[in-house]
């Protein structure tokens, strides 16, 4: 309450027309302006300034590439140190290992199974480097009496 | 608020986007944009350095310094304040440090309370009448020489007032002091002036 009525009263009294004619006084004071000397000189203090600034720019353009550049190099050795695996046993009918396995790899391991099968069977099996006679379009054409096929009755 | 900016007079609002996009290049170091802020505020920030402090060689190379600090720091700029008085507040803290590191000897009107004061202010004299008052180089002389006497304290409040026309909440937001304190030393510094200028014109006539 008191501060408040400290404040009007310091208002008032700055209010005053003697307070408001010395106001317009140094209100009227003179403009200063500084010569074209002074503003040369500072001209040149704020150009070597300014290039003070410059190398951190000209660094600025490699510095982008340069991360991206990194990052690359911390993801390749990732992956080749420690490389993604996949799962070692695979269990024929389980459909969540044929999802998360790709079709190819379980391709090429049916593959490999069955030539090794074919390897530890000793007398049986075909041999893969025999060639397999195909009967050709003539054959299936003629019955094994040689009597001509209807091929519309098939 | 009106603004001369060259042969431009410019609203409050005109002046506020104009400033925006002069802060934005210059905190991109933009050498054009800071040399347009330093265009618009030379003048005045010497005018303030001078009277703050009592040479004018030294002012010009603070003022120049107050510049090329706001150039090193813009940055540090966030705005809140606005861009004259971040420049005044860098140019007042350069004249202090100046004025504490210089000894120099300044007669300074001692801190009274406003009432104290307030009694003598307002008696009538009729050799005192400012409107009449030619202000001629002698009494310009003199109220240049009254307003060095000041305290530091009171000359900044009132030269950023007076002169500068800041507004209080400003000013207390410069100088970091509550509003009433702003106040109370425009009041005393006024009243100083006052004196200074009736003792010259009693000693005149």
């Amino acid at each position: 309450m008191k501060a408040d009525r400290n404040f009007e009263n310091i208002d008032a009294k700055l209010a005053s027309s003697s307070q408001k004619a010395i106001q317009q006084v140094v209100e009227s004071l003179p403009e200063d302006t500084l010569s074209m000397a002074w503003r040369s000189s500072l001209n040149e203090r704020l150009i070597a300034e300014s290039a003070a600034y410059k190398p951190r720019l000209r660094f600025s353009w490699f510095a982008a590439p340069a991360a991206g550049l990194a990052v690359a190099a911390v993801l390749a050795v990732a992956v080749f140190v420690h490389p993604p695996t996949a799962p070692n046993t695979l269990v024929k009918g389980d459909s969540r290992v044929v999802a998360s396995a790709g079709s190819v790899e379980i391709g090429l391991l049916d593959t490999y199974r069955q030539e090794s099968v074919s390897h530890e069977i000793v007398g049986s099996g075909p041999d893969p480097s025999a060639e397999v006679s195909h009967p050709s379009i003539a054959d299936v054409a003629t019955d094994s009496d040689g009597s001509e096929v209807d091929p519309e009755s098939l | 608020m009106e603004v001369c900016i060259g042969t431009n007079i410019l609203s409050g609002r005109q002046y506020d986007a104009i400033e925006s996009s002069l802060v934005d290049r210059c905190r991109r170091r933009d050498m054009e944009a800071f040399g347009k802020l330093v265009d618009a505020y030379q003048n005045r920030v010497f005018g303030f350095v001078r009277r703050m402090i009592n040479n004018p060689e030294e002012a010009a190379d603070v003022t120049q310094d107050v510049f090329v600090r706001a150039f090193q720091s813009f940055d540090r700029f966030d705005g809140r304040s606005s861009l004259r008085t971040w420049l005044f507040r860098i140019a007042y803290n350069l004249c202090i440090d100046r004025v504490r590191r210089s000894d120099r000897r300044v007669t300074e009107v001692a801190l009274v309370e406003p009432g104290e004061e307030g009694e003598t202010m307002e008696v009538a004299d009729m050799r005192w009448q400012p409107e009449q008052i030619a202000l001629d180089d002698e009494l310009m002389g003199v109220v240049e020489e009254g307003i060095l006497s000041m305290s530091e304290k009171l000359r900044s409040v009132l030269l950023l007032h007076d002169k500068e026309e800041m507004a209080y909440e400003e000013i207390a937001n410069l100088l970091d002091v509550p509003i009433g304190t702003v106040k109370s030393r425009l009041f005393l510094a006024r009243a100083h002036l006052q004196n200074v200028l009736k003792t010259y014109l009693e000693a005149r006539a």
